[in-house]
């Protein structure tokens, strides 16, 4: 096992390297001088290639990512065009408690409904409950989470002329406010995550009980809480686990559009503002982060998939 | 002279049972489809959509981009003072909204056919190629794969629409890159599996080329998943291009796109017009919906493990 974290961390660098590669093309093609953007439409040309030089962004290509992979590996990931007195990682650090709050939020929610609704679904299969919830969780997965974010916002407003306080305030700054505008957003994700988990919970569960140790533990006359318990959620929820462990890695860099709707200032408005200003070093930075919280919580779920059942073993 | 065979009437009496056995299998394939609820209702959505897409400029009760200065924000069900009635009323500018979901349909279902040829294509031929033959040209395509694979796949999207600019085909470009590797990696597990099998050892000992065996004998194996791709992904792209759409990056206005009227007037004036937010979303729900409910029932038929399991 030990082995095939060694290797799976060394294959992370090629992975890592091409991700960098990938991010640093993409972002120099897209049209627009940084420079011009940052002095204005009436700038001097001149003081625009000042800036130019200034940002480095005169050299040629090659140059440009050599000095940034150097700086990066040693923990510089550079400074913010758009305000050049924040580094990146100041930028990214700011806002990182911000994403990792509704994420964590939104996959907590989502299971708190996915997981016994998963369990009802197959107990009471191809009744009006699991019927329900089935279409319940199709449509989950089908609605666009901007759409169903929109109707938070949306309805509170025309039945109780609700909304959310405007400006943003972190837990510790004052929990009411904090939770008043991330639990809307938090619901908008989870919704979207809880169909995913709820559908594989309730084909895993459905599997589970029909294995022969289930119908040993009820003949045996074990009440159905304890066969549950003891037996069919545990073996049940380990893909489940597996896929929870995957969306984490995935929510983390899907929260930009919901950052968004409901003005967070997360990691995914940080990239989507640098997107559209032009801010190299910052989508670098961020794009960086969230390719590592994706292999990492890939990595993670395997490990947990061999820990969780003893049959896997990785050569 | 012609130096072709003639087909004798002897032959063409001996092929009409194969050719009948054909058309019987593509007929039983599509009964199966329609046997399961989910798969019918889907089929159904997704004819009634493709139709009224197509169908549009004659079916729609106003054409897309007409202001009705004088009929603004009109609610469901209004009269019009001359012409048909505003059935899932209108927009800020006095617009038709069902007529903009009609139109709006042809570029969800354009870029969905678009980005599903560009990326199955790609991503298939990426596979086979990787699967097939191992070695470094696997490693250096599933590397390449793995890093696009590792990029949040809307964070890299809306980058290269950014990159690209504002237009259809730029999201059909942007959507389509994201889309390769799932595809890529899929394709490639069925090709390492099947190259395994005693009739590719016997194709390469009769002297088939590399291209040959992969064209003839990998291909067909691996197209019934291909098919259940095309369906799954065509979901996911409807939903990518309403992202796009909805945050500026996606078919430009004034043509009438699904994401692109949540975001400008469906958001601007939810609170006195609450259906301009309603009705588009509901189109992309349904759309995205059938196209999951057509994946998930040819799954079913097409993969051999699930037949005979109901």
């Amino acid at each position: 096992m030990i082995a095939y974290i060694i290797r799976r961390l060394i294959h992370m660098i090629p992975v890592l390297i091409g991700v960098t590669i990938i991010t640093f093309a993409v972002m120099r093609v897209i049209p627009g001088d940084v420079a011009a953007l940052m002095l204005g439409e009436n700038a001097n040309p001149q003081d625009i290639q000042k800036l130019r030089e200034t940002l480095g962004l005169n050299q040629p290509i090659h140059i440009q990512y050599g000095e940034w992979l150097w700086n990066a590996v040693r923990g510089d990931l550079g400074t913010s065009f758009r305000n050049p007195n924040q580094t990146v990682s100041e930028a990214i650090i700011e806002r990182l408690p911000v994403t990792m709050q509704l994420s964590f939020f939104a996959i907590a929610l989502g299971l708190t409904i996915s997981i016994p609704a998963a369990v009802i679904s197959a107990l009471k299969q191809d009744t009006w409950i699991d019927n329900t919830a089935r279409l319940i969780s199709i449509l989950g997965l089908a609605a666009p989470n901007f759409w169903v974010g929109t109707l938070i916002i949306l309805f509170p407003a025309i039945w109780w002329h609700y909304g959310a306080p405007p400006t943003y305030q972190y837990f510790w700054q004052n929990p009411i406010v904090n939770l008043q505008q991330i639990l809307p957003a938090a619901i908008a994700l989870g919704f979207t995550y809880s169909a995913g988990v709820a559908r594989m919970g309730r084909s895993t569960m459905l599997e589970v009980l029909r294995q022969d140790y289930i119908r040993t533990a009820y003949a045996k006359g074990l009440p159905q809480g304890v066969v549950m318990r003891r037996h069919a959620l545990k073996n049940a929820m380990i893909p489940v686990v597996t896929l929870i462990g995957l969306q984490f890695g995935r929510a983390v860099g899907g929260t930009a559009v919901i950052e968004q709707i409901f003005n967070i200032p997360g990691e995914g408005q940080l990239i989507l503002s640098s997107i559209n200003f032009r801010d190299y070093n910052v989508v670098q930075g961020v794009v960086l982060l969230l390719s590592l919280t994706v292999m990492f919580s890939n990595l993670f779920v395997d490990i947990l998939y061999a820990w969780l059942d003893p049959r896997i073993r990785y050569s | 002279m012609s130096t072709q065979p003639q087909m004798t009437a002897a032959t063409e009496d001996a092929l009409r049972p194969l050719l009948r056995r054909q058309q019987n299998r593509y007929l039983s394939f599509f009964k199966s489809l329609l046997k399961k609820p989910p798969g019918a209702i889907a089929f159904v959505i997704i004819v009634v959509m493709v139709f009224s897409a197509v169908f549009a400029d004659i079916l729609a009760p106003y054409p897309a981009l007409e202001l009705h200065p004088a009929s603004r924000l009109k609610p469901p069900m209004t009269a019009a003072a001359d012409g048909a009635p505003y059935v899932l009323g209108t927009d800020n500018l006095g617009r038709d909204v069902l007529s903009r979901i009609m139109h709006g349909a042809r570029i969800s279902l354009w870029v969905g056919a678009a980005v599903v040829i560009v990326s199955k294509t790609i991503g298939t031929t990426l596979g086979m190629v990787s699967g097939f033959f191992g070695g470094k040209t696997d490693a250096i395509i599933m590397r390449i794969v793995d890093a696009i694979y590792s990029i949040p796949q809307l964070i890299l999207t809306i980058a290269m629409a950014a990159m690209l600019g504002p237009s259809t085909i730029n999201v059909v470009y942007a959507i389509s890159f994201t889309s390769i590797p799932p595809v890529t990696r899929v394709i490639r597990g069925a090709t390492l599996s099947i190259k395994q099998n005693e009739y590719i050892t016997a194709a390469r000992a009769l002297g088939a080329s590399n291209p040959r065996i992969i064209f003839k004998y990998v291909l067909p194996n691996v197209f019934p998943l291909v098919i259940v791709y095309v369906s799954l992904s065509f979901a996911g792209t409807i939903l990518a291009e309403a992202s796009l759409s909805f945050l500026g990056l996606g078919t430009p206005p004034p043509t009438p796109s699904w994401g692109g009227m949540l975001s400008s007037s469906g958001r601007q004036f939810f609170e006195v017009a609450p259906w301009l937010a309603i009705w588009p979303g509901i189109a992309i729900t349904m759309a995205t919906l059938s196209f999951n409910l057509m994946g998930d029932a040819l799954r079913d038929i097409l993969d051999p493990r699930m037949r005979g399991a109901s």
